[in-house]
């Protein structure tokens, strides 16, 4: 597997999906690469009681027309690495098919769950991903999963913060949502897609310092960061990516990047149908705000001076 | 439990969906305290919300069939009958649709449904490319037809143009008549849909049962170009 320090240094990026294509023909000039999530670029069915991946082809083609020139990284959705009856071997599969066609720098997914079974063994979908205990009966069933997801393409594998809203999650010896993210990746040899607008919705909605918990994460093991902007709801800060990204994240990236020694990309997160609302101009305004911040820190120049100041 | 809730169903079984599994204690009396909880309605909220917003997106014409009440009790009956299949939108919206379908009861709404959900299974196939089979200009006689699995011949009791044309510009829908509209659905229509003529209706309904060129041919006089088309079309297929 290829080491977190030999990555290569990408710069900002932002989050491929089919109705954003046009956007990102005026957006040209400030990607540096692409996220693709394969699953945006599929049709699922039922197949034998299992479920089934396929690719569009058009869309699939698309998305590789689109993003050439860059190189890209992968950010499943569908991966389910916390389910307990175990993980959806569809989306490998694709995921096996995309890298064949473009090898992808790394690719990671989310930590959470969204498939399941009743309690008469049906299965169920979730419909919203939903959040793992920060329990040793949890790490013992994610780290083997994701040290082989690392070591299926010899590409580094990444797992994503996620945002929950259940308080009071199950937790083994007192381990919040950092030591959590610790073991795994210390276990595992993951990597960390550190989503800094689902941090601070955590911290928000469950009244904790960010600043304080960052402090406490492996930020050595931060290969990617994602900004994003969201909504609220009954007072909790949800995880959407309809808007531009509040100070605050702004805030916390700046003081995450140059202690993020192998941070290898910034991507910004929208929806496509949230265009409209954040419009061509927002995304170009995100993406230009992100390369600031990473040729301040992260740029391979600059990296040896700021660190030598921290 | 987020299913349920989402759904808005209340029953003594959905109460204590956990009981005969292997819990601790204090996973059980996590469990127990959970559904009281702020952040538990706003995940049973964003999970409604996801499949309201699917639904919203992709049965546009059955909803704006049924109308805004009905179409809200409809989304919600379906809801509360039925778990969330998946998160992509296609699922969702079949499921959706069968179900207006079954229980409609305003004129045109079942056929609206039907017809939307044909043209989303003939959409995703017209994106799958690879199924696209060659067509020829000769019809070789020893070859057997069948539909293609993305087309569907449907009956509309209004003329299809008046009453799609009621839907989007927002008019009142036309009274159904006794008379029946075919339509044809398949993945290389252009717009995936146009009014099926007699002689197309006739022919994709005896393909439901494979048939061969040669027998079809025997059935409807001239039926070549008729064949032709709707294999250019691909609402039939040759069976390999």
């Amino acid at each position: 597997m290829t080491t977190f320090s030999s990555l290569p240094k990408l710069g900002v990026g932002l989050n491929y999906q089919p109705g954003l294509r046009t956007a990102i023909g005026a957006l040209g000039d400030l990607i540096d690469f692409f996220e693709i999530s394969p699953d945006l670029l599929c049709r699922e069915r039922m197949q034998a009681g299992e479920r089934v991946l396929d690719y569009h082809s058009a869309l699939l083609d698309e998305a590789l027309d689109s993003t050439d020139g860059r190189p890209i990284v992968v950010h499943g959705l569908g991966l389910s690495i916390g389910s307990a009856a175990g993980w959806n071997e569809s989306y490998l599969r694709i995921l096996d098919e995309l890298y064949a066609r473009r090898p992808f720098l790394w690719h990671s997914e989310h930590l959470a769950f969204l498939l399941t079974t009743t309690a008469d063994g049906r299965p169920l979908h979730t419909g919203v991903p939903l959040p793992l205990p920060f329990t040793e009966e949890a790490l013992a069933m994610l780290s083997p999963r994701a040290a082989e997801l690392g070591s299926r393409y010899t590409r580094p594998f990444l797992l994503e913060n996620f945002t929950y809203y259940l308080p009071d999650l199950p937790s083994d010896g007192g381990r919040d949502e950092v030591a959590f993210l610790n073991d795994l990746t210390e276990r595992s040899g993951c990597g960390l897609l550190l989503d800094l607008y689902n941090f601070y919705c955590n911290a928000v909605n469950f009244r904790f310092d960010p600043y304080k918990a960052l402090a406490r994460l492996r930020l050595d093991r931060v290969v990617e960061i994602h900004i994003a902007g969201g909504a609220t709801h009954e007072g909790f800060h949800l995880d959407v990516h309809s808007k531009v990204a509040p100070e605050p994240v702004w805030e916390l990236l700046e003081w995450v990047a140059p202690r993020a020694p192998h941070l290898a990309g910034i991507v910004y997160e929208v929806l496509e149908q949230a265009l409209t609302l954040v419009g061509v101009a927002g995304i170009r305004s995100q993406l230009a705000r992100a390369r600031t911040v990473w040729e301040k820190y992260c740029a391979a120049d600059n990296r040896r001076s700021v660190y030598a100041t921290i | 439990m987020v299913t349920a809730q989402a759904a808005v169903r209340r029953s003594a079984a959905d109460a204590a969906p956990f009981e005969g599994l292997r819990l601790t204690a204090a996973e059980r009396a996590w469990l127990t305290q959970l559904p009281d909880t702020p952040g538990f309605s706003v995940t049973c909220y964003i999970q409604r919300w996801w499949r309201e917003t699917k639904l919203s997106w992709t049965a546009r014409l059955t909803l704006t069939a049924l109308g805004p009440a009905q179409a809200d009790a409809a989304i919600a009956n379906y809801l509360e009958a039925t778990p969330c299949p998946s998160l992509f939108f296609t699922p969702e919206a079949l499921g959706f649709l069968d179900f207006v379908a079954r229980v409609a009861e305003r004129p045109h709404v079942a056929e609206i449904a039907l017809f939307e959900r044909a043209l989303l299974i003939a959409k995703e196939a017209a994106q799958q490319s690879a199924d696209r089979q060659p067509v020829g200009n000769e019809l070789p006689s020893s070859a057997w037809l069948t539909p293609h699995p993305a087309a569907e011949l449907l009956e509309f009791t209004a003329s299809p143009e008046e009453l799609l044309g009621a839907l989007v510009e927002g008019r009142a829908l036309p009274p159904a008549c006794a008379a029946r509209f075919p339509v044809l659905i398949a993945p290389s229509l252009p717009h995936l849909w146009r009014p099926a003529t007699a002689d197309e209706a006739r022919l994709f309904t005896f393909c439901q049962t494979t048939s061969s060129i040669e027998g079809l041919r025997a059935l409807v006089p001239n039926s070549a170009p008729t064949l032709q088309r709707l294999l250019h079309a691909s609402a039939l297929q040759y069976v390999v």
